[in-house]
């Protein structure tokens, strides 16, 4: 008592004698006059949020806290895990402070666990998305990029170690099949809590831990709450470019456990198309023939270069059945209208004679519909697995290219192509017997495809005067049945057989001038017949699942082609088997590393285009003949090898690879450039051609996760040879590639400032063998993007683009895109003013090697424009 | 047609007595079967689980440790997990906990591979202002000291930690410089010996980068907090320093030198070896 006493007193004198600081003291009670023991005493000067002084309450209650060059007024805060929180402010000396606290509990509000960036379990990763999610992003896909091994190209197509992903799922479920980027690029990374990557994923159950896979899948899990009621955003915008701009989007998805459905329709033209327009994957052979792009397209984003008015819509519905079964629907419609403007100036190099120059000048408008639908039924159950698909797709363009050279010339593209496809497949596994069966049936028909071009003498339309027209039209029906049978001897090795049996009919007619009744010439094909490939491949695989796999396999085919032109009666017969040994290992000394070698020798084969011997024009100046009147063979003997290491946890990603290939083929390039170039006619010539090809790719990429900061380096090396015939000669073709690429993208202070760098630089150099000077360019690429977000519902951000390209008329050509905007975020409405092409660049300048030509490009850029939207998610 | 009706009964009687199990946690048994093993000396009412990065400059290693912060009323206890898991004998709540720990690492089943050489615990009494430090190496020792010794200095940065804004404070402790990132949370507390700073502490960092200590998860919780009924020898911080040492250096010596039999096959792995170790104090 007494040595209180003294304390206490003691406490008062210093308090009293203090001067130039602040000293206090006092008496800390609950409502009983107990004393209030260790209680947290934070002294704040003024309202500044980090407190300057604090202590605790000692047994009796009391406590002493001093400050030098501190002068009153001054806040107190008492915090205790017993009683409330109390808060007063000190204008002047109070003496000994006596303060009653109220008892209360402090109660920790819930559980808060700091998820772990990446997970590994077994060949499964999981990414917690908060980990890698920055403020400016808007998608998920944005955050798939920042995953250790992921790439997505400018489509949205996602890979993994460099190969494409398999499957896209949601929840589990495949809703949209190899059309995810309408989920990747609008489902908002705040709906996601994990995005688990499976790697070597095999998707029917049936063949797990029997047959590995390359490819990996990606599965987003929803968030909880996310589930059972819609998800999505509505947004629309205007602005104004050297036109009125608009663009509006509806995303909508709804997702439980038996039902998944996506509903998108959108439209603009900020100069977003929704498809890309030069895109001809898929497409039959006689649709191909004609390019849709003929004039050249730079090498980047559309967005920047095309004026365009695109429309949208898609809807897609998956339920889930009883017994593992689900039923999925797909439809979209696509509308591109879209238009564009560049200039070429195109050297074609000659061996011995000075290369010939030749520019064009070309408007072209495109406008291109594209429907589709599916119908798919899935059954996948550990010992059957089962699959119905059926699609429909119908394209039509109509195309319109308005080109400049010498004089005024117009040229029109008019087509359509529709395709039905059904797939079925099942495998039936029964103890250690698997049985697999696969059917494709496959209808393509081009009914019209045509090209046209006339030439205008004046300005006056009566003046035109036809150039050239020329017509193709195909039919190809392709049926493909495979089946398998294997037999598991232990847990480890496997035997079997598969056997396929391809059937393609193809029919191909061209016409040039006159009518198809009253056709004029000879530059016109008619072609029709069969290709039948059945092959048999007998393997034998070893594998220790998770550690070591290898497989080799000799697959037999026979070939059996009988082509007839129409116009000649010519047949063309070929029955040959032919042999194409292939060894596959994996091996996984442990979880984070793993080899992969590939070896073995692949035939490619050609089909009716080799017998398509009269020419086609491709262009109103370019005549193409495809083929030579016998079967083009190709011989490639090759082997591949990669390693990867992983450690998910660390963030670390390393993969090395290199393949090397020997190509024999029976066939050879020619390309002929008229006098003054304003001609080019393509063909091939039966004579042996060997190339030879090396590459060589390394990648790392380390994520610093307490920095969220991922450090990446890329590099790639290509050396290719082979032969060509330019104007009867023979050129040797030495042509050489490497990139190197470095990025480093981050999150820091908080999340408040986001930014990614990247620099690429390329080199690319051909060699003729000494029979024209080599030729070499280099290019720099930069690209930052910096967000800053200077409070929670602020983001400005810009985007900064620099291209210093080397032509191949001499010095270089910087192009410089700026972009840039604000957001403002309030709860579920979202404002955002975006500005592009802040400089104003009008052209865009760069050039490229196609083989033996060198072509500098020079294209039409959207203007400046600025684009005011609103978003509002639910 | 009684076995019917016996079998129905049962059935229903397990099951209300499996959810009875399920639904509720009884503090008062686990209280009496933790008591007959260890000295229960308070409540824990929250607890808290921290990642600690540790780096060994002498063997180049890098190792990460899961502790966790029992706090209680009046005393706290910070141990590594698999102190944790020894000292919280009552299975009932394993899989909770087990439940806790996917959450926080997601692959907790690897966490026992990955501790450190020797098991320590802090038992931090904020009534006594005593600290009672234990550690095992062929045998538990334990010493005592005033609580908090540290002096901090307050910081104006902030820095966002489980959620938490957190604010930072310094300090030089034993040899080492730490920076200490601590919230609003009213427990003067944090890993291992470290507290007395006006809020729990979160991350505490050391200059040197060999320890990195990070919370990773919190949650309410109650149970019984205490240390084991078993023999230990008092020693001082300087003595047991110098035994630690020692240990780690010649631990196959020290083993052997025990009076422990052991095996011709564990005499060949008993090579002399230097055990993982990078003391928190260097003085």
């Amino acid at each position: 008592m007494i040595r209180g006493l003294i304390t206490y007193l003691l406490c008062v004198v210093s308090a009293m004698s203090a001067s130039g600081k602040v000293v206090l003291t006092g008496e800390l009670t609950d409502a009983d006059g107990n004393p209030a023991a260790g209680v947290i005493i934070r002294l704040y000067k003024d309202r500044a949020k980090s407190p300057v002084a604090f202590t605790t309450s000692d047994r009796s209650g009391k406590f002493r806290l001093a400050k030098d060059t501190l002068t009153f007024p001054v806040t107190l805060t008492f915090a205790s895990s017993k009683y409330a929180a109390k808060e007063m402010t000190i204008e002047k000396d109070p003496g000994v402070l006596k303060v009653p606290l109220r008892r209360e509990d402090f109660v920790l509000e819930e559980v808060t666990v700091q998820a772990p960036a990446a997970r590994v379990k077994g060949d499964t990763i999981v990414y917690d998305v908060n980990s890698f999610k920055g403020k400016g992003d808007r998608s998920i896909e944005d955050v798939i990029k920042k995953l250790p091994g992921v790439t997505v190209d400018d489509s949205g197509k996602i890979y993994y170690d460099e190969e494409p992903i398999n499957n896209f799922y949601i929840e589990g479920m495949n809703l949209m099949g190899g059309n995810y980027m309408i989920a990747s690029q609008n489902i908002s990374p705040d709906d996601i809590s994990t995005i688990s990557v499976y790697e070597r994923h095999q998707p029917k159950k049936a063949l797990k831990g029997i047959v590995d896979s390359k490819n990996a899948a990606l599965n987003l899990k929803l968030k909880k709450g996310r589930m059972l009621k819609p998800i999505g955003y509505l947004r629309g915008g205007a602005g104004y470019g050297d036109r009125l701009l608009w663009d509006g989007n509806l995303y909508g998805m709804l997702v439980s456990p038996v039902n998944q459905t996506i509903v998108t329709a959108k439209g603009n033209n900020v100069g977003s198309p929704y498809v890309s327009v030069g895109n001809q994957d898929g497409e039959g052979r006689a649709t191909k023939t004609f390019n849709k792009m003929p004039f050249g397209a730079p090498s980047i984003s559309q967005s920047r270069f095309l004026d365009n008015r695109s429309g949208y819509f898609s809807a897609n519905t998956l339920f889930k059945l009883p017994d593992e079964t689900t039923l999925t629907v797909n439809s979209s419609y696509s509308l591109e209208n879209d238009s564009y403007e560049g200039a070429t100036i195109t050297e074609y190099l000659l061996p011995g004679a000075p290369a010939v120059t030749y520019e064009e000048k070309a408007s072209s408008a495109l406008q291109a519909h594209r429907v589709s639908a599916g119908l798919k039924f899935e059954k996948n159950k550990d010992r059957l697995y089962l699959l119905d698909q059926l699609t429909f797709r119908g394209l039509f363009n109509d195309n319109r290219y308005l080109l400049h050279d010498a004089g005024r010339t117009e040229q029109t593209l008019y087509n359509h192509e529709f395709r039905v496809r059904n797939t079925f497949k099942t495998v039936v596994r029964r103890a250690r017997k698997i049985y697999e069966v696969s059917s494709v049936t496959e209808l393509k028909n081009t009914p019209v495809n045509h090209i046209g071009a006339v030439r205008f003498a004046s300005e006056d339309a009566s003046s035109a005067e036809t150039v050239m027209g020329q017509t193709v039209k195909g039919l190809s029906f392709f049926n493909s049945e495979s089946t398998g049978f294997s037999f598991q001897f232990g847990r480890r090795s496997q035997a079997g057989v598969e056997l396929s049996f391809n059937a393609a009919y193809d029919r191909l007619r061209s016409l040039a001038r006159g009518s198809e009744e009253e056709p004029v010439g000879d530059d016109r094909n008619d072609v029709s017949g069969y290709k039948i490939r059945t092959s048999a491949t007998p393997y034998y695989r070893i594998s220790f699942p998770g550690r070591f796999s290898a497989k080799l396999s000799v697959p037999v085919e026979m070939l059996d082609i009988r082509y007839v032109d129409a116009l000649n009666s010519d047949v063309y017969s070929h029955h040959r088997p032919y042999l194409s040994p292939l060894l596959s290992v994996m091996y996984k000394p442990n979880q984070r590393l793993v080899f992969d070698l590939d070896a073995g020798q692949r035939w490619t084969l050609g089909d009716i285009a080799d017998f398509i011997d009269n020419p086609i024009y491709a262009t109103y100046r370019s005549i193409t003949t495809m083929g030579t009147g016998s079967l083009r063979k190709e011989r490639r003997d090759y082997v591949n090898l990669s390693t990867i290491y992983r450690d998910a946890l660390a963030g670390l990603y390393l993969m090395a690879s290199g393949s090397f290939s020997i190509t024999e083929n029976n066939t050879m390039s020619v390309s002929d450039v008229g006098e003054d170039g304003s001609s080019v006619s393509s063909s091939r010539l039966n004579e042996s051609n060997r190339s030879r090809s090396t590459m060589a790719r390394f990648s790392a990429s380390k994520r610093v996760y307490d920095w969220r900061t991922t450090f990446a380096l890329s590099g790639t090396g290509q050396w290719r040879t082979r032969k060509r015939i330019r104007s009867g000669e023979k050129v040797d073709v030495n042509s050489s590639f490497y990139t190197l690429n470095g990025r480093v993208e981050s999150s820091l202070f908080s999340g408040k400032l986001a930014t990614n760098l990247s620099c690429v630089y390329s080199h690319v150099r051909q060699d003729f063998g000494g029979k024209m000077g080599a030729v070499g360019l280099n290019s720099v690429e930069f690209t930052g993007k910096v967000s800053v977000f200077p409070t929670d519902i602020l983001e400005i951000y810009g985007d900064v683009s620099l291209n210093h390209a080397e032509l191949a008329t001499g010095g270089y050509k910087s192009n410089v895109f700026v972009d840039a905007g604000m957001r403002v975020k309030l709860r579920k409405f979202e404002i955002e003013l975006a500005g592009k092409n802040l400089t104003n660049l009008r052209r865009y300048e760069y050039a490229i090697y196609s083989t033996l030509d060198i072509v500098n490009y020079n294209f039409r850029l959207r203007p400046i424009q600025g684009v005011l939207s609103l978003r509002y998610s639910f | 047609m009684w076995s019917v009706i016996i079998f129905v009964l049962l059935f229903c009687i397990s099951f209300l007595h499996s959810f009875g199990q399920n639904d509720s946690y009884n503090y008062e048994s686990t209280y009496k079967s933790y008591a007959e093993k260890f000295e229960v000396v308070d409540t824990a009412y929250m607890e808290v689980v921290y990642a600690h990065s540790i780096f060994d400059p002498v063997l180049k290693k890098k190792n990460l440790v899961y502790e966790i912060l029992s706090v209680g009323n009046s005393k706290s206890k910070y141990t590594d997990y698999s102190s944790y898991n020894s000292d919280s004998i009552e299975n009932a709540r394993a899989g909770e906990r087990y439940k806790f720990f996917e959450k926080i690492d997601g692959a907790s089943r690897k966490l026992s591979a990955t501790y450190g050489a020797s098991r320590e615990r802090v038992m931090k009494n904020y009534r006594d202002s005593l600290l009672h430090f234990e550690g095992f190496m062929m045998g538990f020792y334990y010493y005592e000291e005033p609580l908090h010794q540290m002096e901090w200095r307050l910081g104006d940065e902030t820095k966002e930690v489980l959620g938490s804004e957190c604010r930072k404070a310094t300090c030089r402790w034993r040899g080492r410089d730490w920076t200490a990132w601590y919230s609003e949370l009213p427990y003067s507390d944090g890993p291992w010996m470290f507290g007395g700073l006006p809020g729990l502490i979160m991350e505490l960092t050391d200059a040197t980068g060999e320890h990195k200590i990070r919370a990773r998860g919190i949650k309410r919780d109650v149970y019984p907090l205490g240390l084991s009924k078993t023999d230990r020898f008092k020693t001082k911080r300087e003595k047991y320093r110098t035994m630690m040492e020692d240990f780690i250096e010649n631990s196959s010596a020290r083993l052997m030198s025990s009076g422990m039999v052991i095996s011709g096959l564990e005499k060949e792995t008993a090579k002399p070896r230097r055990l993982f170790y990078c003391p928190l104090e260097l003085e």
